[in-house]
């Protein structure tokens, strides 16, 4: 009988490896009907997508002889049912903005602190004799922010018959000239997806 | 009287086929519309650039039938060598050309870099 246990084992074993399903890469594009009922990457690059070409093709990042703005990222507020980083969306646009030619991102001033706190914590070697003072950064260097880009995600559920749901994901995005307080531009990228009932969107 | 016309009929070929051969190589777009289908006509883009060095493009399909289609493009931008230049917004997007009506499709470079598009058309 134990004869047949270790055959028994490999041959449960290898079949147990073929039932399972084989973890596999996303293709952007082949995979285009693997869509989830809850934000996923295709997302958050359409509505970066949209929010870019919209913002570039607006004018209001053209400054005087082709200088460039600084922008400084205000909160971002993730009004949904998921659990979101919204530098997902964030992030993207940055890239973009920054690769136009037209926008600086600043990391040393944000909402809840800066960004890249080392900025202004490598001003504290100013008076440090453990360093050359030539080294360390003079005052008045920093440059403040002009731009504020803030925004908010929303998710909105709605019942479509006994079988479906709807659920809308609102990528809601508005620039500020921190000069002034007014908003330069804004725009909305609307998501929607029809799934099953039994689908959790969260 | 052959011979007299002969020289100025080539000279004007040459220079008719020039102007043609020049527009082309100029334009900062190339077209793949081969998967287009034939009842969807597509105009010549018009183009500009804008004070920041950003080349915005901008076409029309033009749907001459009942049938209401479904048409992927993409639209992606190369610098002066001809790489690729990477941006979010060179993804396949989605558009429906109703029955009888138009659709514009708009394209802005991503970087001052891009000096050319190369627009694709995809329908199943």
């Amino acid at each position: 009988m134990k004869k047949f246990a270790l055959p028994l084992f490999v041959f449960a074993a290898a079949a147990l490896c073929a039932c399972s399903t084989p973890t596999r890469y996303v293709h952007p594009v082949e995979d285009a009907n693997l869509i989830s009922a809850g934000i996923d990457a295709a997302d958050f690059e359409k509505a970066a997508a949209d929010a870019v070409s919209s913002m570039l093709r607006s004018g209001v990042l053209n400054k005087k002889n082709g200088a460039r703005y600084v922008l400084a990222i205000s909160n971002v507020t993730n009004d949904t049912m998921q659990r979101i980083d919204t530098d997902l969306l964030i992030k993207k646009i940055r890239i973009e903005l920054l690769n136009s030619g037209k926008v600086v991102v600043t990391t040393a001033v944000g909402v809840s602190g800066p960004e890249d706190p080392l900025s202004m914590m490598s001003r504290e070697l100013r008076d440090n004799e453990e360093f050359n003072q030539q080294t360390t950064m003079a005052k008045g260097q920093m440059i403040a922010p002009e731009l504020s880009l803030s925004g908010k995600i929303i998710q909105r559920n709605a019942a479509v018959n006994e079988d479906e749901q709807r659920v809308d994901y609102y990528f809601q995005l508005t620039l500020t000239d921190i000069r002034t307080g007014l908003a330069l531009w804004e725009g909305e990228t609307v998501i929607g997806k029809i799934a099953s009932n039994k689908s959790v969107a969260w | 009287m052959k011979t007299k016309l002969l020289p100025v009929l080539a000279l004007t070929a040459a220079l008719f086929l020039s102007a043609c051969g020049g527009k082309q190589a100029d334009v900062p777009y190339e077209l793949r519309t081969d998967d287009l289908p034939s009842a969807i006509e597509l105009s010549e883009p018009i183009y500009v650039t804008d004070s920041n060095g950003l080349i915005r493009i901008e076409m029309v399909l033009d749907n001459d039938s009942n049938t209401n289609y479904t048409l992927r493009y993409r639209v992606q931008w190369v610098d002066e060598q001809g790489f690729v230049i990477p941006t979010v917004m060179s993804r396949w997007e989605t558009t429906v050309v109703q029955a009888r009506q138009t659709q514009r499709i708009f394209s802005i470079a991503p970087s001052p870099k891009a000096v050319k598009a190369f627009i694709s058309f995809s329908y199943d």
